[in-house]
């Protein structure tokens, strides 16, 4: 007890209520509880919440992932340090060390990492500002953030560009061939054959299309002049196409050639998500209290949890999920989410 | 035939039943655990060390409450002398002892049996075609003897870890959590083995351990009683190969041994052994011609089971002494179980739960049958919040025999 000293102090919390997020269905008797429990390998810092229905990424050996998601609340341009995630008090709270990247369509899509170097509470707004150390580009609301299993810068990929140059305008009866697909000029264009034009310009109008359509898989093909340019989807995705040139026997004049422009190289590097086979449930809102970084003298803190399956839960009242991990739903029905 | 027995009786007694005598007292499992629990040699090494405390940690809501332990430890400030003094001119203060704090979490460890109603008539069929022969009673009872046992083993891991790695636990075996609690002796009580490493031929490890003691005696102003822990490992590879141990228990013997009268000197052969025992050691230490505190030696061993088999492994940290105070090192801190109290007061209609806690509340077992589809199914679960937690970790010296100073 302390006589010499005199303490003052004001303290305000307020309690949030709970939301419902299960499907609750008397009928249903399922609840399936994991086998000894996990570690969590990456708790929050300080305080933090998993609220009911969260992810978690649970692994026979002994310790995995608690899927934290952050909805990005304001657009971010290609260059912006600081972004904004939802902070309503029922969502995740990003935390200084945090390595976050854009949720990508499938659980093996690279990204932009960058880590988290502030975090400010903007109450007016409910919103997080989240200072990072790089920009991860271009955000919209739409999108979703996730934490990255490494900080990993991205190298973007560089659509490959040939270019097809018709030199000399082709004279009925000159063909050429596309890898193996024929192209055969006429005066008139009958016959599945082609028109030759007044220019060469003219006659590469007339095959446009159906190059286009030949190659459609991996190029978009565009005509220029008396050229086609070729130009990857992909990066690195789509080889240059390869062109056979047949005059006619007498009066060919057909001259054509194809180069490769600019090199295709594929998407290097970036992040994959930290979490990337959510497969069961927290079961109910709960606390993390204690910090794990060791400040205030509080060391070797570590959370575990029992984590639930075979549950349903209503996607709308559940945290933002990306796209990857509502690709793992087996529900039946649209807007619940299963487990 | 009939059976001498009522088989299907008995399975169901063992099984459903497990825990409930005719009178409908749960003291069934009680008896089986008490009468037909095998002590095997190393299952208790947790109770040469350690007591089990006799307060239960309660469960709380808060979870840096509960369960979480609290050992307090005198901080001793010496005793020192009286100063000169004039009369009526004011007298010099003595500083005051102070106190040391731990606190720690109790972590939780459960295990169990499974059968299903299948398997339980084929455990009948069986039962039947031997006549119910006793010994197939014996090999179910030996399951959930087992169970108390891993239970124990448990502990007596723990234990080991706890007083060899000054208080510090880890858990990483078989396919549960891993735990990791570290130490929380004092720095200044983990010291080097002196001037040569333990191992080393020409090291005189009476003094070396004389010296130990008695640098942590002045340092710390302890004047308590002593003992020396040490792993039967290092007793057979260093100790018992130790010449001036070999030495100086030759020297006991020929004063007080029993083996004494063996040694025939008659001029030429030698008047001493070059082998030793463990006993030989133990009980020169315990003497007055020992110039350390008595030794005690740990044994223990344990089976580790993952999802790939079985491994032997051992609680004591290797190349690691211990000096403490003589007598019991700690307490098994243990606190409520909430898969217990769940069950208790929330399972399901359907479910049958019966509940006991075995070793005075150290573990709790419960038994549980429910729905198998048509079916059922029977667990029996043991869990244990426990710890096994040094209460005189201020006077607990390790040594670390690998590292010379």
């Amino acid at each position: 007890m302390t006589f010499n000293v005199q303490t003052l102090f004001n303290t305000a919390q307020s309690y949030r209520g709970g939301k419902f997020v299960w499907v609750k269905n008397a009928g249903d008797s399922s609840r399936s509880t994991v086998l000894n429990g996990n570690k969590i390998l990456n708790p929050y810092k300080g305080v933090g919440y998993a609220y009911a229905a969260d992810l978690f990424e649970y692994k026979l050996g002994g310790s995995g992932y608690l899927l934290k998601t952050f909805k990005v609340a304001a657009p971010a341009a290609i260059d912006a340090t600081t972004i904004y995630v939802n902070g309503d008090g029922y969502s995740h709270v990003p935390e200084v060390g945090n390595i976050l990247m854009k949720a990508g369509a499938t659980a093996d899509t690279k990204a932009q990492s960058a880590t988290v170097t502030a975090v400010t509470w903007i109450s007016s707004t409910e919103r997080f500002a989240v200072v990072l150390d790089k920009a991860l580009g271009v955000l919209t609301t739409s999108d979703i953030l996730v934490e990255a299993a490494t900080a990993a810068d991205i190298t973007p990929e560089t659509k490959g560009v040939y270019t097809f140059t018709m030199d000399t305008n082709a004279a009925a009866g000159d063909m050429l061939s596309l890898n193996g697909q024929e192209y055969v000029f006429s005066a008139g264009g009958t016959g599945g054959t082609y028109a030759v034009g007044l220019s060469a310009t003219a006659t590469v109008a007339n095959i446009k299309d159906a190059v286009a359509a030949q190659y459609a898989e991996h190029f978009t093909v565009v005509a220029d002049a008396a050229d086609l340019v070729f130009t990857q989807k992909v990066g690195g995705v789509g080889d240059m196409p390869v062109l056979l040139v047949t005059q006619a026997a007498e009066a060919g004049a057909l001259v054509a050639s194809i180069e490769e422009t600019e090199a295709g190289v594929p998407q290097s590097g970036g992040a994959l998500p930290l979490v990337t086979n959510p497969n069961s449930f927290v079961e109910v809102d709960t606390l993390f209290v204690l910090p794990t970084d060791g400040s205030y003298g509080i060391d070797s803190v570590a959370y575990y949890i029992n984590t639930i399956y075979k549950k349903e839960a209503f996607i709308a009242r559940m945290q933002p999920l990306p796209a990857y991990v509502l690709g793992k739903n087996r529900s039946y029905i649209d807007g619940i989410f299963e487990l | 035939m009939a059976n001498k027995y009522d088989t299907l009786g008995m399975v169901d007694k063992l099984w459903k039943k497990g825990l409930i005598n005719d009178q409908g007292n749960s003291v069934f499992l009680q008896t089986l655990i008490d009468s037909k629990l095998e002590i095997e040699a190393n299952q208790f090494f947790w109770a040469e060390h350690f007591s089990p405390d006799p307060l239960e940690t309660a469960l709380a809501t808060d979870p840096k409450a509960a369960p979480a332990f609290t050992v307090r430890n005198i901080l001793r400030v010496p005793d020192v002398m009286l100063d000169g003094h004039t009369p009526l001119s004011e007298v010099s203060q003595t500083d005051t002892d102070g106190f040391e704090e731990r606190q720690g979490t109790i972590p939780q460890f459960a295990r169990g049996l499974y059968e299903t109603s299948m398997s339980r008539v084929e455990l009948k069929a069986r039962m039947d075609a031997l006549g119910s022969d006793a010994a197939m009673v014996e090999q179910y009872v030996k399951n959930v003897a087992g169970i108390v046992r891993g239970a124990n083993y448990t502990l007596s891991n723990m234990a080991a870890q706890a007083l060899s790695k000054g208080g510090a636990i880890s858990v990483n075996w078989g396919q549960g959590v891993s735990y990791d609690m570290p130490a929380y002796i004092p720095a200044a009580n983990i010291v080097t083995a002196g001037t040569k490493v333990w191992t080393a031929s020409d090291c005189d490890l009476p003094e070396q351990m004389r010296a130990i003691e008695e640098d942590f005696r002045e340092r710390t102003n302890f004047k308590g009683a002593m003992e020396w822990n040490i792993d039967m490992a290092m007793i057979k590879s260093v100790f018992l190969k130790n010449a001036k141990f070999i030495e100086a228990v030759n020297n006991w013997m020929l004063v007080y041994g029993e083996q004494k009268v063996i040694v025939v000197n008659n001029g030429t052969s030698p008047t001493s052994t070059g082998i030793i025992s463990e006993e030989n050691l133990v009980a020169y230490s315990q003497s007055s011609l020992s110039k350390i505190s008595p030794i005690r030696i740990c044994k223990q061993s344990q089976m580790v089971q993952s999802l790939s088999g079985r491994t032997s492994t051992s609680g004591w940290a290797a190349n690691r002494a211990v000096l403490r105070p003589a007598g019991l090192a700690g307490v098994i801190k243990h606190a409520k179980v909430a898969d217990i109290f769940m069950l208790q007061n929330e399972a399901s209609n359907g479910v049958e739960v019966s509940t006991a806690s075995v070793q005075g509340g150290l573990f709790y077992i419960a038994n549980i049958v429910s729905a198998n589809g048509l079916y059922r199914q029977y667990h029996s679960n043991i869990y244990g919040r426990v710890r096994p937690v040094l209460d005189e970790f201020v006077e607990h010296v390790l040594v670390k025999t690998n590292e010379a100073d």
